[in-house]
Order: C-alpha cells, then sequence, then structure tokens
C-alpha cells in the first residue's frame, strides 16, 4: 500500500514569485500568492485554494481574476472548478486531494494570451496516526540493582508523514519523563523503573495531521519482571546415593521480588530434560535437594526463576552444571548365556558369556563377575566358584544339567544373581511361528510362546556372509515378551540368522531359527547361465546360485529369458533352489540368447547373456543313418568275400595262374656237385654281366610253394646247375629281362613287370646311368635292390631259351650288373676268360646294358672290390630268414666270393667299358 | 530524573488520590509496605555508602555525631518508641508530610555529593534511586490516605536554609540527611507493617 501512496509529494516547492509585469526600479515583485501556504492535507479530503492579485499588479495591466489559469505541475486544472470570487481572487475547489500534486500553480493570461506564473504553492498529502495498539511493557533485570522497561506496541498505519512516538508514563504524584523511541516506532526503552509505585503509561503518535493516543496501561512494574536467571550454581553429592544437592545464588534482591524457581536435569548422556515438580521449588530458596537419582550418574542441572506470585516472565535458564551421583550396589545380574561345543560324547566345552551391566544397571564400575557353577544330580561334582575380569569364562564339563550363576560385583556391593540352567538336552518346547522383520528401522524378531512357563529368552542372531564366519551376538528378554529389536549393530542388505531359545525354570527348548534382512536390495549380479547339453529342440540350462553375499535379500525366483535373434523374449520363472533347467520346443539349429534376472523382494538383476545353437540333428538320428549305412557295407564285403572265396578257384586261373617253378622241377635235382662248382663261377661272372629289372616268382606246383625264398639260392645255385647240366632247361630269365629292357625304356621295364609279376614277391632293381648326359664316365654303378622277395626263375624260361639258355641267367636275377660287358663282347670275354665261365648269350648282354643304364640310383655295393665285402652280408640279409637250408650256401657263396680276387678286378674294367659304352 | 527530585506539588497528590475499594487500599498497603521495606534497606545501605566516600572522620566506626536537624526537613515527632503508639492517621501525616520534601533533599544531596565525589557512582545511583523511591513512598502515602480519609497536611514551604559554608560542614548535613532517611524509613516500614495488620488482603 505505502508503493502506491508514493506520488505524496513532500517537497517543498519555491513559490515563484515573478511579476513579470511589475519590474520597477529593478525590484521583482509578486503579483500575487495563494492561500493556504504549503498546506499538509489529509488524503481524500477536500481543498480549496484562493490565488488573491496583488493590487499594484492590476494597475500595470488589464488584468482580472478571471483570467487565472490554476495547474498541478503542468496540466492545467479543469474551468469547472474554478470560482472567481471578485477581481482579484480565483478559488479552485479540489474534491479529493488524492489528485493533487507539486506545485499547484497560479496563473494569468495576460496579453497576447501569454501565460504567466503568479505563485506556487506545495502540497503536502498524508494521514492522521492511528491509535497505537497492543501497548506492554517489560522489565529486564539488568544487573543486581538495574532494570529496564521496555515498553512496545503496534504504530498502526504508515502516514506518510513524520510522525512522533512518545511513551508517557505518570505517577500518582504526576507525570515522568516522556520516553522516545531512538530509530524505531514501535518500542522504547527507559531506566527510570521504581518497583511498588503504581505506574501509568500510554502511548502517543503525533504527526502534521493530528495526534493519536493508545490505551493507558497501569501495573507496578515489579510485576512485569524478567529476572535473571540464578548464578554461580553448584551441584555436590549429598550423603544418599540417590540425591545431589544444588546451590545458587539470585541476582535479585529478596526485598525486591521473592521468586519461585524450576529445577530441570537430565541424565549427562541423554537430551531429555526432567523437572522437579514445581510446587517444590515455589518458594524462595537458594539450595535445593534433588533426589531419587540413579547412582553413579552424571547429571546435568540448570534452573530459573520468577516472582513467586506468578506475576512477570521467567528468566532463562541458568548456565548447566553437572554432578555425579554416588556409588551403589549393581541393581541386576548380567545377562547370561552360554555356548556349548562337544568334541567328545560325554564332554562338554562350555562357553559362558555374559553381558556388561549398562550403567544405569551398573551402578558404579564393576570390578569383577563371581560365577558359580553348581552340578546338578546325578552329577557329583561339588560347586565351583570363579572370580573373572572378562565377561567370559570357557568351562570342561562332563555332560549333565548344571547351575550356572554370576553375580557383578562393584565398590559397593555384588549385583543380585543372575542364573542359567544348562541341561543335559533341551527338552521343553520351542517357540512357535518365529517371523523377523524390520521395522521403525531396525530388525524385529517375534513368536508366539509355547507356554507360559518361560522364565526368559534368550535371541541369537549373527550375519550370514560367505567371507565371515558367523559371529554370534545376543540378547536377553524376559519370559512375558513376544517381540524385540535386535539391540545390535544392524547391517542393512545382509543376511541375519536369528535363533530364538526359550528358558524354563528347571529346562530348555530348542531354538528355531528364521533369517531376515534389516533391508534388501537388488542382487549384487545376476546368475551366470551356461548350457550343459544342448539338442535339437531342447537345452539344458545350468547356473550357480548366488552367494550370499551377492543376494541381498531373500532370493524369491529366477528368470531364464531366452530368444532367438529375431524372435519374441520368452521368460521362465524357476524356483531358486534349482540350478537346472532344461529349455524344450527349441528350434533346431538355431542360435538363442539365454539370460537369466535374479529377483529378491526388492528388485532383479540380470547376468549376463549366453548364446547357444541348437543341433541340426537330433540325438540318434545320425546314428539312424549311419549304422544301417555301414552294415549294409558290411554286408556288401561279406558276400563279395563269400563270392571270391567260392570261386577262388577260377580267380586263381584268371588272375593268378599257376607258374612252374623251376627250382622244383625234377631237372633240379640233377647231379648237385657241379652245379655248385658253375654256381660260383657263373654268379661270378654274372655280376657283371647282369641285372635284373622285375623278377616275378610264380608258384609253380604245391610242392614249390616250400620257400619262395629258397629261390634266392636256388637262383644261385639250381639254374646254374641247370646252365652246366643243361642250358635247355636253364631260366632265361635274366636274359629276357635284358632283351626286353633296352626295347621298351630306359628307365624302367614296366612292361616286363606286368608280365612276369605275378606275384607280390616281386623284386625291383634299377639302374641309372649317372653320366649320361655329358658323357663322364663315372663309375657305373650297380643297384641291387633290397627286395627280399623271391626271383621267379622259371618263368623266364621260354624266353631264356631263345636267347641261348645260358644257366647264368639266374644268378643275375640276384646280382644287378652291369651290362656293358654284354655290349663288347670283347669284356665280356675277358670276364670268361678270367671267371672261366661260359660267357652269355649276345641278348644277355643287351640286357644288361639296358639294366646299367637303369639302376644309376641302386646301391654301388658290388661295384667295387673293397665294396665287395659290403655285398655279400647285405645279400645275406636279403635273404629270407626262414631259408635257413640256404644261409650255409649264401655262406659259400660269399666264400667264394671273397676267395676269388679277380672279382674287383674284373669289376675296375666295367666301368670303364661303360665309358666306352655310352658312344654308343 | 529531575522530576523526581523536584518538590511535590501537593495539587497533585490530591487530584490523583480517588477512592479506592477495600480489597484495593489492602493492595495498596501491601505495595507501600514492600516499598518500605526496600526503602529501609535501602536507606541502610545508602548511610554506609555515603561514610564510606566522605572519608575522615564519616567513615571510622565509632563516628556517632549527636543528632541534628536538617533545615526543612521535619524531624520525627516522636522517639522511635512512641511512634507506633500514634494513631493510623497521625503516622501517615507525619509520613506525608517528611516525604514530600524528602525527594527535594535527597536531591540536593545528589548535586553536591556529584561535586564533592564525583567518581562515586554508586552512591550517586544510590542517592538517585532514594530520592526515586522517597518520590514513589509520597504518592503511595497520599493513595493510602486519600482511600482512608486521613487529612493531608499542608504543603511544605520553600526551604530557606542558606547553603552550608564548608565542606565539612556539606558533609556532616548530608551525614544527617541520610540518617534522618533511614530513620524515616524505618518509621515508614513499621507504620505499614501495622497498617498492613489491619488492612489484610
Amino acid at each position: 500500500m505505502s508503493s502506491g501512496w508514493n506520488w505524496v509529494i513532500n517537497a517543498l516547492y519555491i513559490p515563484l514569485g515573478i511579476c513579470s509585469l511589475g519590474v520597477s526600479g529593478g525590484l521583482v515583485q509578486s503579483c500575487g500568492y495563494i492561500i493556504p501556504e504549503s498546506p499538509v492535507l489529509t488524503l481524500g479530503s477536500s481543498f480549496t485554494a484562493l490565488c488573491i492579485l496583488n493590487e499594484s499588479c492590476l494597475d500595470f495591466g488589464n488584468i482580472h481574476a478571471n483570467q487565472i489559469i490554476w495547474k498541478i505541475k503542468n496540466s492545467v486544472v479543469p474551468k469547472e472548478q474554478y470560482h472567481v470570487i471578485n477581481r482579484t481572487v480565483s478559488r479552485v475547489t479540489f474534491s479529493d486531494t488524492s489528485t493533487l500534486a507539486t506545485p499547484l500553480t497560479c496563473n494569468i493570461l495576460a496579453d497576447g494570451q501569454i501565460e504567466q506564473n503568479i505563485y506556487g504553492i506545495a502540497v503536502t498529502l498524508g494521514l492522521p496516526p492511528e491509535k497505537p495498539e497492543n501497548l506492554t511493557c517489560i522489565v529486564h533485570q539488568k544487573s543486581k540493582r538495574e532494570y529496564i522497561m521496555t515498553c512496545t506496541w503496534n504504530p498502526g498505519r504508515h502516514t506518510f508523514l513524520p510522525i512522533d512516538f512518545h511513551l508517557k508514563s505518570e505517577w500518582a504524584l504526576g507525570a515522568l519523563p516522556d520516553c522516545k523511541p531512538q530509530g524505531v516506532n514501535n518500542s522504547c526503552s527507559t531506566d527510570d523503573v521504581q518497583f511498588f509505585v503504581n505506574l501509568e503509561v500510554w502511548v502517543e503518535a503525533k504527526n502534521a495531521l493530528g495526534m493519536a493516543e493508545s490505551e493507558h496501561i497501569d501495573f507496578d512494574p515489579v510485576d512485569i519482571v524478567k529476572p535473571l536467571p540464578p548464578h554461580k550454581l553448584l551441584v555436590s553429592s549429598a550423603e544418599q546415593p540417590a540425591f545431589l544437592k544444588l546451590s545458587w545464588e539470585n541476582q535479585i534482591r529478596e526485598v525486591e521480588m521473592e521468586l519461585k524457581f524450576n529445577i530441570r536435569y537430565r541424565i549427562s548422556d541423554s537430551s531429555d530434560w526432567m523437572e522437579i515438580p514445581p510446587e517444590d521449588t515455589a518458594s524462595p530458596r537458594t539450595s535445593f535437594t534433588v533426589q531419587s537419582l540413579k547412582p553413579y550418574t552424571e547429571y546435568v542441572f540448570s534452573l530459573r526463576c520468577m516472582k513467586k506470585d506468578g506475576k512477570g516472565y521467567w528468566s532463562d535458564w541458568s548456565e548447566e552444571k553437572s554432578g555425579v551421583t554416588s556409588e551403589a550396589k549393581p541393581s541386576k545380574g548380567p545377562p547370561l548365556w552360554r555356548k556349548i561345543t562337544s568334541h567328545s560324547p560325554n564332554s562338554w566345552t562350555v562357553h559362558l558369556m555374559w553381558q556388561e551391566l549398562n550403567r544405569s544397571e551398573a551402578n558404579g564400575k564393576i570390578l569383577r563377575y563371581d560365577v558359580t557353577v553348581k552340578a546338578k544330580p546325578p552329577l557329583s561334582r561339588r560347586l565351583d566358584k570363579y572370580s573373572v575380569n572378562s565377561t567370559n569364562l570357557t568351562l570342561n564339563l562332563t555332560n549333565g544339567t548344571y547351575e550356572v550363576a554370576v553375580t557383578a560385583h562393584n565398590r559397593i556391593g555384588g549385583s543380585p544373581r543372575s542364573v542359567l540352567l544348562i541341561p543335559a538336552s533341551n527338552s521343553k518346547a520351542s517357540v512357535k511361528d518365529l517371523k523377523a522383520f524390520p521395522k521403525d528401522g531396525m530388525l524385529w524378531v517375534e513368536w508366539t510362546p509355547p507356554n507360559s512357563n518361560i522364565t526368559k529368552y534368550v535371541i541369537e542372531w549373527c550375519l550370514v556372509s560367505d567371507s565371515s564366519d558367523c559371529i554370534t551376538e545376543w540378547q536377553q528378554e524376559l519370559g512375558t515378551s513376544q517381540g524385540a529389536f535386535l539391540k545390535g549393530d544392524i547391517k542393512p542388505f545382509k543376511c541375519y540368522l536369528i535363533t530364538v531359545h526359550p528358558l524354563y525354570n528347571n529346562s530348555q527348548g530348542n531354538g528355531q531359527s528364521t533369517k531376515a534382512y534389516l533391508q534388501q536390495k537388488p542382487p549384487a549380479k545376476g546368475p551366470t547361465v551356461q548350457t550343459k547339453k544342448v539338442g535339437k529342440a531342447e537345452a539344458v540350462l545350468i547356473w550357480k546360485p548366488l552367494t550370499v553375499d551377492e543376494q541381498n535379500g531373500f532370493i524369491r525366483y529366477y528368470t531364464i529369458l531366452y530368444k532367438t535373434i529375431s524372435g519374441n523374449e520368452t521368460a521362465v520363472n524357476v524356483d531358486p533352489s534349482k540350478t537346472e533347467y532344461t529349455l524344450s520346443s527349441l528350434s533346431s539349429d538355431t542360435l538363442y540368447m539365454v539370460q537369466m534376472k535374479a529377483y529378491n523382494d526388492n528388485g532383479s538383476t540380470s547376468g549376463p547373456v549366453f548364446t547357444f545353437t541348437t543341433q541340426k540333428f537330433g540325438k540318434g538320428e545320425i546314428e539312424a543313418i549311419v549304422v544301417p549305412v555301414c552294415l549294409a557295407f558290411l554286408l556288401t564285403i561279406l558276400l563279395a568275400v563269400l563270392f571270391c572265396f567260392n570261386k577262388r578257384d577260377l580267380i586263381k586261373k584268371h588272375i593268378w595262374p599257376n607258374v612252374p617253378d623251376p627250382s622244383k622241377s625234377n631237372i633240379a635235382q640233377w647231379s648237385p656237385q657241379t652245379p655248385t662248382k658253375h654256381n660260383f663261377s657263373s654268379k661270378d661272372q654274372m655280376y657283371p654281366e647282369r641285372s635284373f629289372t622285375d623278377v616275378s616268382v610264380v608258384e609253380i606246383e604245391v610242392d614249390d610253394k616250400k620257400s619262395f625264398s629258397e629261390q634266392d639260392l636256388k637262383a644261385f645255385s639250381v639254374p646254374k646247375k641247370e646252365k652246366n647240366t643243361s642250358e635247355g632247361h636253364s631260366s632265361g630269365i635274366g636274359g629276357s629281362s635284358c632283351m626286353s629292357s633296352p626295347r621298351q625304356s630306359v628307365s624302367d621295364s614296366d612292361e616286363s613287370e606286368s608280365t612276369q609279376n605275378t606275384s607280390s614277391t616281386v623284386q625291383y632293381s634299377t639302374v641309372v646311368l649317372n653320366g649320361y648326359r655329358d658323357q663322364i664316365p663315372s663309375a657305373q654303378v650297380f643297384s641291387r635292390s633290397e627286395s627280399t622277395q623271391p626271383l621267379l626263375d622259371a618263368e623266364e624260361k621260354p624266353e631264356d631259351n631263345p636267347g641261348g639258355g645260358d644257366s647264368a641267367t639266374p644268378q643275375q636275377q640276384y646280382f644287378k650288373q652291369n651290362c656293358s660287358q654284354a655290349e663288347s663282347n670283347i669284356d665280356v670275354s675277358h670276364f670268361e676268360r678270367a671267371k672261366q665261365v661260359t660267357s652269355p648269350v649276345n641278348e644277355e648282354d643287351l640286357v644288361g646294358l639296358a639294366q646299367l643304364q637303369i639302376s644309376g640310383h641302386s646301391s654301388q655295393l658290388c661295384a667295387s672290390g673293397p665294396e665287395k665285402n659290403k655285398c655279400e652280408p647285405t645279400l645275406a640279409g636279403a635273404l629270407p630268414p626262414s631259408s635257413e637250408g640256404h644261409i650255409p650256401r649264401l655262406e659259400t657263396m660269399g666264400l667264394h666270393t671273397a676267395t676269388v680276387d679277380e672279382i674287383p678286378q674284373s669289376y675296375m674294367p666295367q666301368t670303364v667299358r661303360q665309358g666306352g659304352y655310352m658312344p654308343q | 530524573f529531575v522530576n523526581f527530585l523536584s518538590p511535590i506539588n501537593c495539587n497533585n497528590l490530591l487530584s490523583s488520590s480517588s477512592p479506592l475499594s477495600q480489597q484495593e487500599v489492602a493492595v495498596k498497603i501491601k505495595q507501600t509496605h514492600n516499598l518500605t521495606v526496600l526503602l529501609k534497606q535501602c536507606s541502610e545501605q545508602l548511610l554506609a555508602e555515603y561514610v564510606h566516600h566522605q572519608g575522615e572522620p564519616f567513615n571510622s566506626p565509632d563516628f556517632n555525631p549527636p543528632a541534628m536537624a536538617v533545615p526543612g526537613l521535619p524531624s520525627p515527632p516522636v522517639p522511635p518508641e512512641t511512634w507506633l503508639a500514634l494513631s493510623d492517621g497521625e503516622r501517615l501525616w507525619h509520613l506525608a508530610k517528611a516525604y514530600a520534601v524528602l525527594p527535594g533533599l535527597l536531591g540536593s544531596m545528589w548535586r553536591q555529593q556529584v561535586e564533592l565525589n564525583p567518581l562515586a557512582s554508586e552512591l550517586h545511583q544510590q542517592l538517585e534511586a532514594a530520592a526515586r523511591q522517597c518520590r514513589g513512598l509520597a504518592g503511595n502515602l497520599g493513595s493510602i490516605m486519600g482511600s482512608l480519609g486521613v487529612p493531608r497536611p499542608p504543603p511544605p514551604s520553600p526551604v530557606l536554609g542558606t547553603a552550608p559554608a564548608s565542606t565539612f560542614l556539606i558533609k556532616l548535613s548530608g551525614y544527617h540527611m541520610c540518617r534522618l532517611h533511614q530513620d524515616w524509613a524505618t518509621r515508614s516500614h513499621d507504620a505499614l507493617v501495622l497498617l498492613g495488620t489491619k488492612y489484610p488482603l
């Protein structure tokens, strides 16, 4: 509202004493004036002003009051508000002063319509003061003899004008000096305070528009005093343990005022004040003894005072002082409990434990605990007494019923006994319907008592965690209680195992347990799921249950969420006790994503996503295909084998015809002496002469089957005998190969092999000519196959015969020889001469040449004289061990080779001749 | 403050007195009694404080000059033993007469002590308070007398006494003033106690 009145003008407008018309003698003279001068007007009232022209000015020009124009600031006041009283006076009337502003000017229109200002006034607008209300006074004590009386009032509305408030006071004898507020308008303080003399007080408010006076109040200042609080408070112990004596000084003289008091006190570590009954402290005093306090307790006191008859005000509370009551006997025994561990069938370790008495029960400093253990019949153990400083005691006892009692002692005396019965067995009923849940920010345990004979309950609890053991805490409750808050540092999000044991007069009941959380939050993590087995349409999921520390609450269920890449998610709820679940009705050969959520009462947490792909074929499908196929295959094989077996003669005839074995022929039995001789000679001779590419041995008749390997030796001996004895029968295989191989190919005689090899016992021998291109007559090397396959002599017969039917050919089957000798008959003749062996047929020479060319890679065992010795053992090694009968013959052969010195010499020229061959 | 020390206008006393009920008279008597208790104690303290600040011989324990009249202050009409033998009206009359001038005299004394002992602020305060208390008591007595219909004493005549010539005489005059103040305080207390018994609350 006050802002709305801002237009109110307090500025002083300097009247314009201008008279341009009447300037004479250099003096400026006013031509008129306004009545009233600088009025202070009440807002909303009416106002009339007169402008009076000076007579002297009238003479200067032809001016008249009807030429007067009134203006507020620069705006002309409407003519309707004017009234010309006579030639010199114009009156203007405002029905509402709210429209007024400073300056209000009187102007005149002189000749030529020139507006001349005559006079102006400042207008001040405001309101008269309101009657001050709610005048109240209070006397504050400042010191023992100093008082200040302060009166306050409601000054009323703002008047927009300077206003003076005066606090008036008057005695019976007359007025007292006024009190003038300093800097405020609603209170005033004076130190002229006289008690026991009535004072009449009122407030006067005065401004330019008026004066207002509050109601008068009449009082004796002593009745409105707020005294200083008592000081120098002392607390001292009294004779009685439960008493404390307070003493203090009052700061107000008793001749001025009698006091009453309030005394409040509290236990030092509490914030709840207690108060001495006011009627006990209603009389003047400087001391008081507080009773019914707890022993050995620190109390804090403070007090306040006021006039005894209740007139005036309470003082502030005094400063606080504390005192400690003296000690007394402990008021109750310590709560007692036990933990029993049994390590042998008839003995216990009993851990007795008791709790420290709280301050209010200990009534002093506990110095020791006395423990008595009394065995009950049938045990006959005497009474044991212990005195301990700690709050536990471990005893080894034999099984039985014991009565344990503990008393706490302080300097004054001992507490009542705390008795705990340790029965041989817990025979009484347990509590029922045990529940534990958070309540009022704590963990509340409640139960239904089994009956009414319970003396007390012991509640044990411990924090269940993976990382630490269950450290048991406990508390005792009255036998009448059916619930209790756990008095301990119960942490949120932790699982507590709570056990309630009912204690009876002469027995105990078994403890009942439950688990509870003070507060739950979503699990720390979700279960990590994975597949145990994946099939075509189902998958077996397994997961590890969350540990207690991860659960953060009671896991109510798990949810398995699974979906394909594009498909909808499917959720399955699973009981938390399960650790495995089978997803069924899955699509085959599909990628699935599966995830598990663990839900507790407060929310859920998801585990990681696991992906798996279902199989294309179901279990047994592959087997169903593969097994019949295999069986069919086996059957086919079997049939084929049976067929072959049945037709083996026919097959043999076609594929594996019987080939007569020359060694088994009757001819080989002839003249065993000479052939041997010939054999050696021919063999020696054949070394240089022949080599074989392929040799096949074919069973000729059942008799010959005795040993294929024997052919080796037979090749040495028998054919040579044959050669010597009967050239017509000698095997011509070596010759045939020598004949055929050059014709067929240089590298190998496959054809001859195909024609001759009818059994697996084919012996290959390959001779490679090293210096074919560069014509280097390097040492010609005979390579002999290490194959152990016997040579086939007889098969070559048909070919040998045309070749000359040389008896030396069988030997050539064994020793691959440089055929170059065949190429140059001269060399052959040399050999023949040296060895006295009949020279091979020309054709054989040719074969030998071919063989020489082929068998470059073959071993050079027999190529040089010194190596000859090696040749024989190798040869011997090549002999099948089954041919025992041949070994002696082999030795004799080796003996022969060793004894014949010419043989190396005969070899050497071969290499030379070889070089001679190359140009060919 | 000057008001407390100015002579009491008896017209005020008369005009401000209005008839009070029996209960109101009892309350007023009780209140005045409380004031006399305070006054009595204060007057004793004032005497002690005064002699403390005046030096020898005033502060010696055995300083006990014979009683002397203070110019302008009515001396007790009767010895203390017979004070209570007077009628209530007489006692009130005498009290009213004495307390009509006491504030002015105490005011003079305050001015003298401000000059003589400018640092004795406690004494100044007590003198100031004593003058105020006497003025208040005069007002209360006037109310009681008006209610009880006790005739009032004539207004005090202006004090014509000449100012003491020497400082010692000023101090001695002050000493007697304090003694008389204490005496009148005791008498007023006794009178009010007696009056209070007659007008119990």
